[in-house]
């Protein structure tokens, strides 16, 4: 039972990355199909944020929020992204902690 | 999971709706390494997290080089290898550090996410819509009760869609 589960959950994991290999080599996308696609990055970025960030601690959403302000206003100072994270975190450490 | 009773079918159904969203990722990777043969497309594509795959696709030049896959490939095996590492200082340190610490800490995904998409909106009111479309359709789908798994292929698809009318032509070249 629980080793099923393993292979099923491995299977369920790998088989969605690799099918677009498949699925692309016989598709020629169209212009609006090619657009559609570079703009995944952006939007599942977006995504993975956006919610996400407000259970950084559990029942005070803001300080996520904060954390997040914090990191956008270092990265728009074109920080290096270590710079950015450590900013992040120390904010949250600082607000969670009084 | 096993031992709360739940089933086997409910924990594979769980897994495979969070990992949907690598398949719309995935379709984004390998149209950027669409040119490279199937043997480097393949290893690449099972290695593919939500990590991996933002730093991959916002480094979009280099996959035009002869040793893309490789570069790509560096990026994937070296996250791999600083989880199993990570994970093994984590677990040998977990006790000492402060729990108000190790909270905090949960911040750094999200905030290397914005430190890689950012500068990216610096440059483009686009990428700005885009990315802000996927989040507010993300969080109403969870609002609304959607899963997290599919509020996030949700906001992802349809965000993306803003792109096929905002992005400009030389962009799908690239």
């Amino acid at each position: 039972m629980m080793l099923w589960t393993i292979i099923g959950m491995a299977f369920v994991t790998a088989v969605p990355r690799v099918v677009p290999v498949f699925l692309l080599e016989k598709l020629n996308l169209p212009e609006w199909g090619r657009k559609w696609l570079s703009a995944i990055p952006y939007a599942a970025l977006g995504a993975l944020i956006l919610p996400g960030i407000v259970t950084v601690i559990e029942g005070e959403p803001w300080i996520g929020l904060a954390g997040g302000a914090a990191a956008v206003t270092t990265a728009w100072l074109r920080a290096p992204i270590m710079v950015t994270v450590l900013v992040a975190i120390v904010v949250v450490f600082l607000l969670n902690g009084f | 999971m096993l031992a709360a009773g739940v089933t086997a079918a409910e924990i594979i159904i769980a897994v495979f709706v969070l990992n949907f969203r690598h398949f719309v990722m995935s379709l984004a990777f390998v149209n950027q390494i669409k040119t490279k043969r199937k043997s480097g497309q393949i290893p690449l594509t099972l290695l593919l997290t939500d990590e991996t795959f933002a730093m991959a696709s916002l480094h979009k030049k280099e996959s035009k080089k002869a040793e893309a896959c490789w570069f790509y490939g560096g990026i994937m095996i070296s996250a791999y290898s600083s989880w199993v590492v990570g994970s093994f200082i984590g677990g040998l340190l977990g006790n000492l550090m402060p729990a108000a610490l190790s909270a905090s800490m949960g911040i750094a995904l999200y905030a290397m996410f914005i430190g890689l998409l950012v500068p990216s909106m610096k440059h483009s009111l686009a990428v700005t819509v885009i990315a802000f479309a996927a989040m507010t359709i993300n969080s109403l789908g969870q609002w609304a009760g959607l899963t997290e798994g599919w509020a996030i292929v949700t906001g992802t698809i349809l965000g993306g869609a803003f792109g096929v009318f905002l992005l400009p032509e030389e962009e799908g070249e690239e």
